[in-house]
């Protein structure tokens, strides 16, 4: 039934989001991991991709976490000659994790989140509607 | 008796309409991230054409022989077309605007449980006549 499919679809779009979340919080966590030795590096920031996917057992299209791939964008670099992983100038490289962007990809994503939380409590509203009938 | 039968099925008809887009929406909603998804919807219902299909006698190919394709009514409209006239469209590609998605939810819901009413009232004149009395 439609209404049954349309949850599934929901259900997958938000374990999408879910994943989305998981990643930035990881990249959050580690916004200031370096390395421990002088030219290692430090924590690379990680991006997720999206992708609509053809589910053939239910015959629709669901959305899926195509792959997690690093962020090349550059490292920033601290000046710290203490820092075990500085190099010869004194400089050591963190991570190129932006905490501003960070945010906004989270509220992106608790919107996202939210938006296929009400589809699902709308369709559930209209299959109570119809068992409603039987009444 | 025969225009009561034919209310229930106009009735139906529109149900599994509603249902069918709800899926739709929900398949929009899960996809708002997706890059290069362009959002989908129903073509409306022509009011007309579902009449003329209930009232009118139709003439309908018979099937003689296994290899025969079988006609059916509803499978004709029900597959989602790409959204003609798009609000925006980020720069991933992706067409989607929850807000759009979620007034059509809403909107879906608010006619699915009109159409659900009518039939509970229909249902209820039904036994009224049986009975021969109120309630």
């Amino acid at each position: 039934m439609d209404l049954e499919k349309s949850l599934n679809i929901s259900a997958a779009g938000m374990r999408a989001q879910g994943t989305r979340l998981r990643v930035i919080a990881e990249n959050i966590a580690n916004a200031n991991s370096t390395a421990q030795t002088p030219g290692g590096e430090p924590y690379r920031r990680k991006l997720v991709t999206f992708d609509n996917e053809l589910d053939r057992a239910l015959g629709l299209e669901t959305v899926r976490v195509d792959s997690i791939v690093a962020d090349r964008g550059a490292f920033s670099r601290r000046y710290e000659p203490g820092h075990p992983a500085a190099d010869e100038e004194g400089y050591v490289l963190t991570p190129n994790v932006n905490s501003l962007m960070e945010m906004a990809d989270l509220r992106e994503a608790q919107r996202s989140y939210e938006a296929n939380l009400k589809a699902i409590e709308s369709s559930r509203s209209m299959l109570q509607k119809t068992i409603d009938i039987l009444r | 008796m025969d225009g009561n039968s034919g209310i229930f099925n106009l009735l139906g008809k529109r149900m599994d309409w509603l249902g069918q887009r709800q899926k739709v929406l929900a398949q929009n909603i899960a996809n708002a991230d997706t890059p290069e998804y362009v959002p989908q919807d129903l073509k409306p219902q022509d009011f007309r054409r579902m009449m003329e299909r209930n009232y009118l006698p139709t003439i309908k190919p018979e099937a003689t022989q296994a290899g025969h394709i079988q006609t059916s009514s509803l499978k004709a409209d029900d597959r989602g077309v790409e959204q003609k006239d798009r609000y925006e469209t980020a720069p991933s590609g992706n067409a989607v605007v929850l807000e759009e998605q979620l007034i059509n939810v809403a909107q879906t819901q608010a006619d699915y449980n009109a159409i659900t009413n009518l039939y509970k009232k229909q249902v209820a004149m039904l036994k009224m006549a049986l009975r021969g009395r109120m309630g």
